[in-house]
């Protein structure tokens, strides 16, 4: 008896062993070495270059009208290259309009002549000059420079190989797609293109094969990645990181992880890339577009994997996250941070899965320590416990600091799980005179009014049913849930019986014919315009862009921010039709769309880290110098969004604007003056609260009543679709 | 050296003794991990909440008692194997019985197994087809329906049930029907009884030992309809085809794991009490 009683201890023991339930110290099994991100500070800081090259240790920094910045020592140590000659300085510098050099200092450019009339020229780094006549000059061309320093010129679809040393250009072969991208070394050039990379041997002077695993990895990445060619091999940088590959091998190795380091930062491009070999292993420089060089070095001391990692989920990739990470990365180098998006481009899943993914990861302990609310179920989510309270980080944020009306919105009971970063205004534009109206039966009142007075052409910003519903819901969907977390009933019915009424009035406007030209241009079902489930907030595609889709039209709305792009191109445009702009009408008049919503995982393990990284989300630090889709939640980094970097007599923009008779007019927008930003401000102090709402109901509401705007349902017979379908997922 | 070879031929009985804990092992090892441990954790999560894991004893059992969605599933899903099964049982028995009794049909019996072979994401295509607003019986009839949101969805989901079962179904009682001596059969024809008879008192009889498999099988593949479900509705349907499958996988999407884990748990006692209460009905049988 007691054999068998030690057999199935024994057993048991051997179960608990092979499943994990007994504790390896992690250093014990950790692999030592990673590489690190330094920031390489350069002479002149407020300067950014066209290119970054290199030849051995010698690394070049081209500038296009000032003298590059140069380092012998593999780009320890920059100092001031040669000053480009007065010649050059004086009738070349300000017609540039492309250029690249190499690491000797020869360069190749096209400069303006005439309107639509281009000069290609090469300078070696003694001044001699050749010209390029060989190449039209209606024709702007694409300059590489490879490895060893010559050029590759791309011309259409034509290949040509430039040797600065004999000052020679050589056609190479035609490229079946458009090249958007080419990088060589000696012996073999690879030229980008949608399809996939050409190869072709430089020496041998013939194409080679395509290799496939190459062609998939860099599929819908073009303009995204540079390669370095070596041999056989090269380097490859991607917003998922640093890769080493040797050609034909399938073998594709990552060397640095791009979501712990700024290489995955989506809202900088990759301006150049050096490779500086080194005892050990090599040392990689990339330099930005925003004007940062960083430099990558192996440090065999660290573990492989970091292991202060600090885990930030959202579902779609978000610039304005992205920024947040590089600036806390920069800020705490201590703590890496890795952004993981649950659906992106490549990984081609449903929200449903990515959410299954997600529930997965936390069940098992290996959940994100940070998560982005805006397309995750909140509500859901903080009834199950899933968010941390954040009611110290709201004690803080005093109400001459913060917008404190739209992170109250979130409240309830007195707790508070997730706070929006930013948030954008739904508003309305159109005459003076007739912007009033506050409720949604009011804007149903005034566009019949409207309809009578014009009866053809559009009066307002959408042109289907689907566009209509998500245009009105800006204003109004915060209104559908009631406190207890049901439907309401009424706010929804008379939603979708004002919405019918405001669709009336738009579509009797219409013959078949502009409908249709509209719905095709992209316009038709709006989901990519406004509303957070689609697409977060974006600056440009807010109200703005309303005015510019349909001219002449009564009325129009959108969402709308004091971001530098968004705020100055509405109130130019304002400007020009001498119209005025209020808040968009609705069931939630007044208030804020908010975005970019901040939790912390409640099973996360690193609380601490997690509430430094949300505290300095909402720094003034960060949101002051962040280029922010919509309003800043601080109230300090919104001011200054407003202090006029731009003269206000100066031109900020031209505009190409096409009329409601078919004239083409050009129109000069200027930035916004202190009366404009008064104003905008009084609107954004008023908000009372964010207008929020549950995605499955958004949905529901939107599906149904859709149907019920085309009257393929009665309103009731809407409401009851929509009530039974929300009601199983409210239930459950 | 003799005491060594004592050792050695004692060792040889213990291993002879106890063989059948080595032959079990493998299999006890596979369940344990894969299947045992596993639910152990869920039994363990049912009665904690599921992310902070504070103890909560009996209350996430008795919130899912009182949750609507939770009773729609189980009502939609019960009476889905309330009809689907013993239609299926006593159709595909017809079936079989037809194609025993004509030899010249035998040799096509694999070909019933086809539709099992279709993909669940072809069967959506045809639905697709077949029930949506534009598809072919709304053509036919010059009606503007889209099936799969009315309660006809039910009879849909119970047809489609049946033309991927009926088949496999035939084939595994072709196969009970093959091990009935034909001794029986003529010596109950010699005694006089006619065909009625036949079958229910001699071959019904020794069919009940395939039966109990044919049920089981029947109600675990009644459980995989929920695939082309999900396929061409999605995670919330047409209330009448709402399933225990769907409020499983919504749970643990909108991460209601205590949910989850009470609703995996009821799920297990009840499909387990139902094929033990079949096993014990079939035992006395045999009896």
């Amino acid at each position: 008896m007691r054999r068998k009683i030690k057999l199935v201890l024994g057993f048991w023991g051997l179960l608990l062993g092979i499943t994990g339930c007994g504790t390896v110290r992690e250093e014990e099994i950790a692999e030592r070495g990673r590489y690190v991100e330094e920031v390489v500070e350069l002479p002149m800081a407020d300067v950014t270059y066209t290119n970054l090259v290199q030849k051995d240790s010698f690394i070049r920094l081209t500038s296009m009208n000032g003298p590059d910045l140069v380092s012998a020592d593999g780009g320890r140590e920059f100092r001031s290259g040669e000053m480009p000659s007065e010649e050059h300085g004086k009738n070349i510098v300000p017609n540039l309009l492309d250029m690249a050099g190499n690491a000797e200092g020869d360069r190749l450019f096209t400069m303006y002549e005439d309107i639509q009339c281009y000069k290609h020229m090469f300078i070696s780094k003694t001044g001699e000059s050749v010209s390029l006549d060989m190449f039209p000059s209606s024709q702007i061309l694409q300059y590489f420079v490879t490895v060893d320093g010559s050029f590759i010129v791309l011309k259409d679809n034509d290949v040509y190989r430039f040797d600065s040393a004999r000052g020679e250009c050589t056609f190479l072969f035609e490229s079946q797609g458009y090249p958007l991208y080419a990088a060589a070394d000696e012996s073999l050039l690879y030229v980008a293109e949608e399809a996939g990379v050409w190869i072709f041997d430089l020496k041998a002077q013939e194409m080679k094969v395509q290799d496939e695993v190459l062609n998939a990895f860099l599929a819908n990445k073009a303009g995204e990645y540079l390669l370095y060619p070596k041999e056989e091999e090269m380097y490859i940088l991607t917003r998922d990181g640093l890769y080493l590959y040797e050609l034909y091998s399938g073998n594709m190795i990552r060397l640095i992880d791009g979501a712990l380091c700024s290489m995955g930062d989506i809202t900088r491009n990759y301006v150049g890339f050096a490779v500086v070999e080194t005892e050990h292993k090599p040392e990689f420089l990339i330099y930005y577009s925003d004007g940062s060089l960083l430099r990558y070095v192996y440090d065999a001391t660290l573990s492989k994997d970091p292991e202060n990692v600090l885990k930030v989920y959202g579902m779609y990739e978000d610039g304005n996250v992205r920024q947040l990470i590089t600036a806390f990365q920069k800020e705490h180098p201590q703590i890496y941070v890795k952004y993981e998006v649950g659906i992106d481009s490549d990984n081609g899943i449903t929200p449903e899965d990515a959410m299954k993914n997600l529930s997965t990861e936390i069940a098992t302990g290996s959940g994100p320590d940070i998560l982005f609310m805006d397309y995750l179920p909140y509500t859901s989510y903080r009834e199950k416990g899933a968010l941390m309270e954040l009611g110290d980080i709201r004690n803080e944020l005093e109400d001459s600091q913060y917008f404190v009306s739209v992170v109250d919105g979130f409240l309830e009971d007195g707790e508070l799980y997730t706070i929006p970063l930013t948030f954008t205004i739904p508003v309305m534009g159109g005459e003076r005179e007739k912007l009033g109206a506050e409720s949604l039966s009011e804007l149903a009142a005034l566009l019949e009014e409207e309809r009578k007075e014009k009866p053809n052409g559009s009066i307002f910003s959408f042109v289907d049913a689907r566009g209509a519903l998500n245009l009105l819901a800006q204003s109004s969907m915060g209104a559908w849930i009631q406190e207890d977390g049901t439907l309401s009933r009424e706010e929804v019915k008379d939603f979708l019986h004002q919405s019918k009424r405001i669709y009336d009035a738009q579509m009797a406007g219409f013959s078949q014919e502009p409908h249709f030209r509209y719905t095709s241009a992209g316009w038709g079902t709006g989901e990519n315009l406004f509303i957070r489930y689609f697409e977060s907030y974006g600056a440009c595609d807010g109200v703005g862009d309303a005015i510019m889709e349909f001219p002449g039209q009564s009325f129009y709305a959108g969402y709308l921010s004091n971001s530098k792009d968004d705020f100055p191109f509405f109130m130019g445009m304002l400007s020009y039709l001498e119209d005025d702009y209020a808040w968009m009408p609705g069931q939630k008049y007044g208030t804020a769309l908010p975005s970019t919503l901040i939790s912390i995982s409640n099973t996360s393990e690193k609380k601490e880290e997690a509430m430094l990284f949300v505290e300095y989300a909402l720094s003034e630090n960060f949101q002051r110098f962040a280029l922010l889709n919509g309003i800043p939640i601080h109230k300090k980094a919104y001011d200054l969004r407003e202090i006029c970097p731009h003269d206000t007599r100066q031109m900020y923009s031209l505009v190409m604007y096409s009329s409601l008779e078919g004239n083409d007019e050009i129109i000069e927008i200027y930035w916004p003056n202190h009366l404009d930003f008064y104003l905008l401000d009084g609107k954004v102090d008023r908000i009372t609260g964010v207008n929020y709402c549950d995605r499955r109901v958004y949905e529901a509401v939107l599906e149904y009543g859709e149907a019920m705007l085309k009257e393929e349902l009665s309103l009731e017979e809407a409401m009851d679709k929509i009530e039974k379908n929300v009601q199983l997922y409210l239930s459950e | 050296m003799r005491k060594m070879c004592s050792c050695t031929f004692r060792n040889k009985g213990w291993i002879h003794k106890n063989a059948k804990f080595f032959f079990l092992l493998p299999g006890v090892m596979g369940i344990s991990i894969f299947i045992l441990l596993p639910f152990g954790d869920v039994v363990v999560r049912s009665f904690h909440t599921s992310l902070t894991g504070e103890f909560v004893g009996l209350n996430n059992y008795v919130s899912l008692f009182g949750n609507v969605a939770f009773g729609l599933a189980v009502k939609n899903t019960i009476r889905f194997i309330v009809v689907c099964i013993p239609f299926l049982l006593v159709v595909s028995l017809l079936l079989a019985l037809m194609i025993n009794a004509t030899p010249q049909w035998e040799k096509y019996k694999y070909l019933y197994l086809l539709p099992m072979a279709v993909p669940a994401a072809t069967i959506v295509l045809v639905w697709r087809m077949v029930f949506e607003k534009q598809g072919f019986i709304n053509k036919f009839r010059g009606t503007h329906i889209a099936f799969m949101e009315t309660s006809d969805s039910f009879y849909i989901l119970i047809g489609s049930y049946l033309w991927k079962n009926i088949g496999y179904t035939m084939v595994l009682w072709l196969a009970g029907l093959k091990t009935i001596p034909n001794d029986i059969l003529e010596a109950a024809r010699v005694d006089g009884a006619n065909g009625v008879q036949r079958f229910f008192f001699v071959t019904l009889p020794n069919l009940k030992g395939s039966m109990y498999t044919i049920v089981i099988i029947s109600l675990l593949n009644s459980f995989k309809s929920f695939r082309e479900v999900f396929l061409v509705s999605g995670a919330y349907p047409q209330e009448d085809i709402y399933l225990l499958q769907h409020i499983l996988g919504n749970w643990f999407t909108n991460l209601d794991l205590d949910k989850m884990a009470v609703g995996s748990v009821l799920c297990v006692v009840v499909i387990g009490g139902l094929c033990m209460v079949l096993a014990g009905l079939w035992n006395r049988e045999v009896e």
